[in-house]
């Protein structure tokens, strides 16, 4: 094998293995426009937001989650700082019948927990974890939002 | 039949892929993934391979719903399967759905395979863009 080919071969086994690391990584990661639209998009994100999305059409964050977070998108427009995080582990809670998970879960009210960065003056990242099971546990845990 | 006639949409598609050899699955214009009773993958096809960028060692022997394609562990997917495998009956269904291949949200029509007479149960991937 030349220099060239080796060279190749480890950026290779290093991007396949970067893509793996976000394949698995345990919560949900989004960046999209300042409009929401989804620029990149790892795979807990879409477990949890297509089972919201009704006509299986996910190509905008703030969509997927009008009918349970409807504030989200104003709360972005109106967010002062040209970046900062706009919520913090704010808490959105799933109608029961919506939520994944086994048969026993989607008899319970899922809550997902949202953390929303302005990047700059285009682009938002978003964090998502599924916290049902943290919020039965305590159940005195409050929303928390970053004011602007 | 041979494997390039083998569409994403043929009828009796279980059957047809539990006796194609893997180099006649590498052909095949959709993705596999064929995964057995324990959820783990078995079968990975070089469309499929392609298009998420991660080579078969990877993949096979991982549990496909965690550690290959946890996209999929909701209700719309994994929980047709593990209702299917309890209940003992034929899954044959496609679901409009979206991937994170790449990390990309990319359209696709996913056809879920399950039937209690085949040991390996396939999640199969049509690309609509």
């Amino acid at each position: 094998m030349t220099a060239d080919a080796a060279a190749y071969a480890r950026l290779a086994a290093e991007h396949e293995a970067l893509m793996q690391f976000l394949y698995l990584a345990p919560v949900g990661l989004v960046q999209t426009t300042a409009d929401g639209e989804i620029l990149m998009i790892n795979p807990i994100s879409a477990q949890l937001l297509m089972p919201l999305q009704r006509d299986g059409n996910l190509v905008n964050l703030f969509d997927a989650l009008a009918d349970v977070a409807p504030e989200l998108r104003h709360l972005c427009a109106t967010f002062g700082r040209p970046s900062g995080m706009v919520c913090d582990g704010m808490h959105i809670q799933l109608d029961s019948g919506r939520t994944g998970g086994s048969s026993a879960d989607k008899r319970a009210t899922q809550v997902l927990s949202l953390s929303l960065l302005k990047l700059d003056g285009t682009r938002l990242m978003a964090v998502l974890s599924d916290v049902t099971h943290r919020c039965v546990a305590h159940p005195t845990h409050h929303d928390q939002a970053t004011s602007p | 039949m041979t494997a390039p006639t083998l569409s994403f949409a043929a009828p009796d598609l279980h059957t047809s892929l539990a006796q194609l050899p893997a180099d006649e699955l590498d052909r095949l214009d959709f993705g596999v993934i064929g995964f057995d009773d324990e959820t783990n993958v078995c079968q990975y096809n070089r469309t499929e391979s392609e298009a998420a960028g991660l080579t078969p060692p990877r993949v096979l022997g991982q549990p496909l719903f965690t550690n290959v394609a946890p996209c999929m562990n909701n209700f719309m997917v994994a929980q047709r399967f593990e209702d299917a495998q309890d209940d003992g009956t034929v899954l044959d269904d496609t679901i409009d759905y979206v991937l994170t291949l790449r990390m990309r949200p990319l359209k696709v029509a996913l056809r879920l395979l399950a039937a209690p007479d085949h040991a390996i149960r396939y999640v199969l991937v049509q690309r609509k863009q």
